[in-house]
């Protein structure tokens, strides 16, 4: 008899919660935690699937542009118009390998205000004249550039990036360990105000997102989008 | 400590057909027979299958057990509630399903797991591992593997009942030196222990610290499910100094550094002799507040002697600033206080003294040196198996395949080793009270207060 209140106590109070009640803390004691598994079952949403784009074809491209094509599940794009995405919107995470020739230069953009690249926020992926002290990859807009220096490799190898868009500002990971142990979440992190008064334009609160290729040529593979 | 038999596993397992998925690489070389091994446990996976292996805390320390047992398993699923703490690992694996909540995963992908990796902040440890369990999943939980006391009693009890594979993540239990250091003390080479001196330079996180800021609501960042990572922990307002790491610290997740450490630290003796019983515990400590964790804190343990204990035994620990000083220590082991390391740990005997350097317990060597030169060319034999490549994480995936049985498993040894350490937590607690431990019963005597902290209470989250 005790056990049945028990779990309703706890079915009880995790309805509250899923509607939205009042929240009033409900404990319970050790023996009772998951002593049931059907009570333990969660309301909360799963992490969003990640989408892969650009292996097969250009679907997720929402205009068609010459310069770009998929090849060998690979998208190539060469100096020219920028390729912009469809449903990057909101809070997402764009992933992918990339990988420059020796004159290769380019970046991912986001929040360009209706496809306007001169007014976006581009990432930079292909650093020229690294000995000359020019920006790295992960600089944004040539003008904020990231502590350490990160290098895209000229070898044939191929580069990794993340790049999160998040309400507060931008966040890139290029070619970090996978794991590391005590990853400073504050790593590469620009605020969208930081973004704006360095580039001297307000950066969009929308805007679209894509890739730009404006020198030499460029490979990506394995992009996935996330929209959280 | 289990006693592995390599060859005669491996004559068991050719003649059930086993052998060959098995293989040789279940074992190490030099192991000592047992001439029966099967393995015990419930739901075993067929080896010539992989172990679909899901993650609960994918950032952090599990992103490095995940690492390491990569090339043995198929990941089935990942849960985090940060998801800037796990993306490397849904960037690796785009094709495992995610989820923020640990719980709607094991509900949804029970029939596809066998085992499942709980690296999250200690306080999450239990309930994630008392749910996997339930739902007949083998566990491997990131030391230390319970917050509490009772929830060390509880998952030992679980996992004697369920029969399923168990290991926590004090990975140095896998290498030599808690089996060395066994093998020396009972061929006697420094007869029986009677003092125990282990020291720290951690905490290297904020402890001893007011909490930062209470009433303050700063924003959550878009990537983190706050509720979730508060768990059963009762609700406190975001705070960024918090996480990712800085919890170890803060008594409502962490458990301090001696919570942290003593699963490494304390393992090698606690494997080497019975330190179960009862025993009476009492602390120094500065800064502890009902948050946070004191700044440094002297933990001493006096358990008497006992059938399998010959000598009473008195066992030291100091963190923080705090070491042992000359005078704290037996005459003639050290000539000045410069010659005792920043961190390490000393056991003394009836004969003679050892020393060890490493948190892992593998830089032992016999005080005084002249000693130790005489010993290292004369050692005694090795009497108990050695784990292949030292590889913890991989003795847990091999377990789960029928493999011998993990030696930090919740039954013989993690949930002992666990209850000892937070022995000195519950001490500190109670604001360096001396507590008189009744190990049969798990209650302090005398002390009712400190039930609130042996069993605590659980948030419906």
């Amino acid at each position: 008899m005790k056990k049945i209140f028990v779990f309703s106590v706890v079915a009880a109070a995790s309805m509250l919660f899923a509607f939205g009640a009042p929240k009033k803390e409900v404990f319970v004691k050790e023996s009772q935690v998951f002593a049931k598994v059907d009570n333990a079952k969660s309301k909360s949403k799963k992490w969003p699937s990640s989408v892969v784009i650009f292996k097969d074809d250009m679907s997720a491209a929402k205009s068609a542009a010459k310069n770009w094509k998929i090849e060998n599940g690979e998208l190539k794009g060469s100096e020219g118009a920028p390729l912009v995405i469809k449903n990057a919107k909101g809070v997402y995470a764009i992933s992918l390998e990339f990988n420059a020739d020796e004159a290769g230069e380019g970046c991912i953009f986001v929040r360009a205000p209706k496809g306007d690249v001169s007014k976006a926020v581009c990432i930079k992926l292909c650093q020229l004249n690294a000995d000359k002290g020019e920006t790295s990859i992960g600089s944004i807009n040539g003008v904020i550039k990231p502590g350490n220096k990160f290098n895209e490799t000229k070898d044939g190898r191929w580069s990794r990036i993340m790049i999160f868009v998040e309400e507060e500002g931008v966040r890139v990971t290029p070619n970090t360990n996978l794991c590391g142990h005590y990853a400073d979440r504050n790593f590469l992190t620009y605020k969208w105000e930081d973004i704006s008064k360095k580039s001297g334009y307000e950066v969009a609160e929308e805007g679209e997102a894509g890739f730009l290729c404006s020198k030499g040529n460029l490979k990506f593979k394995n992009i996935s989008i996330t929209v959280f | 400590m289990n006693i592995i038999s390599r060859r005669n596993f491996l004559q068991t397992a050719a003649l059930t057909g086993a052998g060959l998925a098995l293989g040789p690489s279940l074992f190490g070389k030099d192991e000592v027979v047992d001439k029966n091994w099967k393995s015990p446990h419930a739901n075993l996976v067929s080896p010539d299958k992989k172990v679909r292996l899901a993650v609960i805390g994918c950032g952090g320390q599990g992103g490095v057990d995940a690492n390491i047992m990569a090339g043995g398993v198929q990941f089935a699923a990942f849960a985090d509630v940060d998801y800037d703490r796990a993306s490397a690992w849904f960037l690796r694996e785009p094709n495992v399903p995610r989820y923020r909540d640990y719980r709607k995963m094991l509900d949804e992908q029970k029939d596809n797991i066998d085992a499942v990796l709980i690296a999250t902040p200690d306080h999450t440890h239990f309930p994630a591992a008392v749910m996997a369990m339930n739902l007949g999943k083998h566990v491997y939980v990131e030391k230390p593997a319970t917050h509490t006391i009772g929830e060390a009693r509880y998952l030992k009890a679980l996992a004697k009942k369920t029969g399923l594979v168990t290991q926590m993540g004090n990975h140095g239990h896998a290498y030599d030196g808690c089996r060395e250091l066994k093998e020396w003390i009972e061929a006697g080479v420094i007869g029986d222990v009677t003092e125990v001196h282990i020291w720290t330079n951690r905490p290297v996180w904020p402890q001893g610290v007011p909490n930062p800021d209470p009433e303050k609501k700063f924003e959550v960042p878009s990537t983190l499910d706050w509720n979730l990572w508060l768990g059963v922990s009762k609700y406190y307002n975001y705070n960024p100094d918090y996480v990712p790491f800085d919890w170890r610290g803060m008594w409502d997740w962490g458990t301090g550094a001696i919570g942290d450490m003593a699963c490494h630290m304390f393992d090698p003796i606690f494997t080497a002799i019975d330190l179960r019983g009862d025993v009476k515990v009492s602390s120094e400590s500065e800064g502890a507040t009902e948050f946070s964790c004191p700044k440094w804190a002297k933990v001493k343990y006096e358990i008497g002697a006992s059938k399998t204990r010959p000598k009473p035994v008195t066992f030291n620990w100091y963190e923080g600033k705090c070491r042992p000083h000359l005078k704290d220590l037996p005459d003639g082991l050290f000539k000045e206080e410069k010659d005792i390391p920043h961190t390490g740990m000393l056991y003394v005997g009836t004969k003679g003294a050892i020393i060890d350097t490493d948190d892992y317990g593998t830089r032992m060597r016999l005080l005084p040196a002249e000693k130790w030169e005489v010993f290292r060319k004369n050692r005694p034999p090795k009497k108990y198996a050695r784990v292949p490549d030292r590889n913890a994480r991989m003795e847990f995936i091999r377990a789960c395949q029928g493999g011998p049985t993990p030696g930090s498993n919740f039954v013989d040894h993690s949930m002992d080793l666990t209850e000892w350490g937070l022995l000195g937590v519950l001490s500190l607690r109670l604001g360096n009270k001396t507590i008189d431990w009744d190990y049969k019963k798990g209650v302090c005597r005398g002390l009712p207060e400190a039930n609130k902290f042996i069993h605590k209470e659980y948030r419906v989250f």
